[in-house]
């Protein structure tokens, strides 16, 4: 099923305090960002540091797959020595060079059904449906898109 | 008989040799040339030859006989030549002074050899080979314009030609020495009536020959005139059909394109807005991020720019412009597509300015088009490749660009340039035909083949206007 977020509210607080553990000794839970355009990434990590939220940026699907750790429970990003961290939600921009953004939502969720995936696009819905979304739960925001939105989304199930 | 006087229907046809020339003459005004002069010509000759037998009885036999027979004989070759200028294969002029010599040097021939009525036959075999020949030429203009003018013409030289050779044959085989011009008999009067028709029926169809053909020359004229009207407005019409394919085209990939920088400009605004409004901002990080907006936005502008001049194309647009800078500026357009697709380019450009005259953003439309018809002849290859190359040869400047499909089918090849003709499936394949177009109206020329080693070459060629200094 695709949903389409049309309005959400959401405040940065409420965002902040379900995702950051400063105290905790875990590994800091990791946001991918997937898009051919690095301006896009960049200010979207630029919005993630604000929130004291790690995130990665990659410019195509391929990249972020073989910056996962192979064989292993979950949905892992490679780091220094022992410290990978895990993967808790990914930005994927639809329309990527080589495997476009809907395979890899694809790929992510066959290793872990319950990561959260948010699809932004310039494409209308109707040409998302035709890449075959369906039976997929994946949120779908339109570029250009509200930050609000994309919090909503991404905490949001 | 008496209708048929041999020596009043010779007069009769001399006359009229003397004055329908002139007829033809003012009536062919506007549309006469070396044809109707030859003609003219023959038939004055002709009258000359016939009035001169008529004064046999009167003047020495040089000339009623020997000068007679050798204008008789120069006429026919006249109207010959005549109907050989309208078939556009006329005898140099040495060549028809040399046969009206022969005809001079055979009439002396013959009186140096033969008696006088053998003399005659003779002469008349020879009026009647060459009139055969004039309706033999007469009959393939007719098949050539498809006229019945120079079919009648044909047919009266034929009876001529018929009735001398017969009157001929009758001398060799009966011996009959009353055969003179003036004889009451069948053969002598059906010359003379013949004379009388070839005058009448050479002159009018004639000038009816010449004023149709001059007729269909206008028609032709006109017909090729309203086909090139014809062609220029196809070609107008090409080109916008073509820029409006290419507007859908440019609007649907520009317009996601412009999406890009825009949802970066907000997201950079978001970020700093939420940084001002935590508190969490300096000068100098406001500063870099204003700039990054600024730098999204540039880009957007950019992209519009391009949207601007790819679309809104301005015809008349002709000053000299770079042309590297212009292989460069559609390269840019097609990168972010390459870049999705996977393809890598290899650009070769020459050391120094190349300066070429025309229409820039025309060139730029060709350039485009086999930039994209390269790109989708790549489509599911296994090199994703294309090279393109920008370089001098001697007055002349190439754009070369060959990529790695499968090259242009046997058919595209045969058809290059035609409208409506492309391997692509999607579009309307018209841009090679537009490209060529232009490329033509630029004193250029486009050339499409298949490479030796796989895949398609095209070469575009235009002239150098100002060579820039190096």
């Amino acid at each position: 099923m695709l949903r389409t977020v049309i309005s959400a509210t959401a405040t940065e607080d409420s965002f902040v305090t379900s995702i950051a553990d400063p105290a905790s000794h875990r590994p800091v839970a990791t946001i991918a960002l997937v898009d051919d355009d690095e301006q896009i990434c960049l200010a979207l990590r630029d919005w993630l540091d604000l929130l004291e939220q790690p995130a990665r940026y990659y410019l195509s699907g391929e990249a972020l797959l073989g910056d996962l750790v192979p064989d292993c429970e979950g949905l892992w990003l490679r780091g220094a020595s022992d410290r990978h961290a895990p993967l808790r939600a990914a930005v994927i921009d639809l329309n990527l060079p080589g495997m476009n953004g809907v395979a890899l939502a694809r790929a992510l969720r066959r290793r872990d059904p319950e990561l959260r995936v948010v699809v932004i696009t310039a494409a209308h819905q109707e040409e998302l449906l035709r890449l075959g979304t369906e039976g997929q739960e994946v949120v779908c925001l339109r570029k250009p898109f509200s930050l609000d939105l994309l919090e909503q989304a991404l905490i949001a199930r | 008989m008496t209708i048929l006087d041999s020596q009043t229907t010779l007069l009769l046809a001399a006359l009229l040799f003397m004055v329908l020339p002139f007829l033809v003459w003012w009536i062919t005004i506007a549309q006469r040339g070396h044809d109707v002069a030859w003609w003219c010509a023959g038939s004055l000759i002709a009258s000359l030859g016939l009035l001169l037998i008529a004064q046999r009885p009167w003047l020495p036999p040089i000339l009623t006989y020997h000068a007679a027979n050798t204008l008789l004989l120069a006429s026919l070759l006249l109207w010959s030549q005549s109907l050989r200028v309208i078939l556009g294969r006329p005898w140099p002029l040495s060549l028809v002074l040399i046969g009206v010599a022969a005809a001079a040097g055979y009439y002396s021939l013959l009186h140096a050899g033969l008696d006088a009525p053998a003399r005659g036959a003779a002469a008349r075999l020879a009026l009647g080979a060459l009139s055969l020949q004039t309706a033999w030429l007469a009959q393939k203009v007719a098949r050539a314009s498809r006229s019945h003018n120079a079919a009648a013409i044909s047919v009266s030289y034929l009876l001529l030609g018929i009735a001398l050779g017969a009157q001929a044959l009758l001398f060799f085989l009966g011996g009959d020495a009353a055969s003179s011009p003036f004889s009451k008999t069948a053969d002598a009067s059906l010359v003379a009536l013949a004379t009388l028709v070839t005058a009448v029926i050479g002159h009018f169809c004639l000038a009816g020959l010449v004023l149709d053909r001059s007729t269909h020359r206008q028609v032709e004229v006109q017909l090729a005139q309203a086909a090139a009207e014809e062609t220029v407005l196809i070609d107008t019409q090409l080109r916008r059909l073509d820029r409006e394919d290419r507007l859908v085209v440019v609007a649907g990939s520009l317009a996601h394109e412009l999406n890009q920088p825009l949802t970066a400009a907000l997201t950079q605004s978001q970020v700093a807005e939420r940084r001002l409004r935590l508190g969490k901002v300096d000068h100098a990080e406001l500063d870099d991020l204003l700039k990054k907006v600024g730098s999204s936005l540039e880009r957007a502008s950019g992209i519009l720019e391009r949207i601007r001049r790819a679309a809104l194309a301005r015809p008349a647009d002709t000053a000299p412009f770079e042309l590297r800078a212009t292989v460069k500026a559609i390269l840019e357009l097609f990168e972010t597509e390459w870049h999705k697709r996977g393809v890598s380019t290899e650009l070769t450009l020459c050391g120094q300015p190349v300066f070429v005259r025309g229409e820039e953003v025309a060139i730029s439309q060709v350039l485009g088009n086999l930039l994209r018809n390269a790109t989708e002849a790549l489509e599911g290859k296994r090199s994703q490749r294309i090279e393109i190359c920008c370089e001098t040869r001697e007055a002349s400047a190439r754009v070369t660009i060959r990529d790695h499909g499968d090259g242009v089918t046997e058919e595209i090849l045969a058809r290059w340039g035609e409208a409506f003709v492309g391997n692509r499936p999607q579009g309307l394949g018209l841009g090679l035909a537009i490209s060529r177009a232009i490329v033509a109206q630029h004193q250029g020329d486009l050339s499409l083949v298949n490479h030796p080693e796989g895949g398609a070459l095209a070469t575009l060629t235009l002239p150098i206007a100002v060579r820039g200094a190096s």
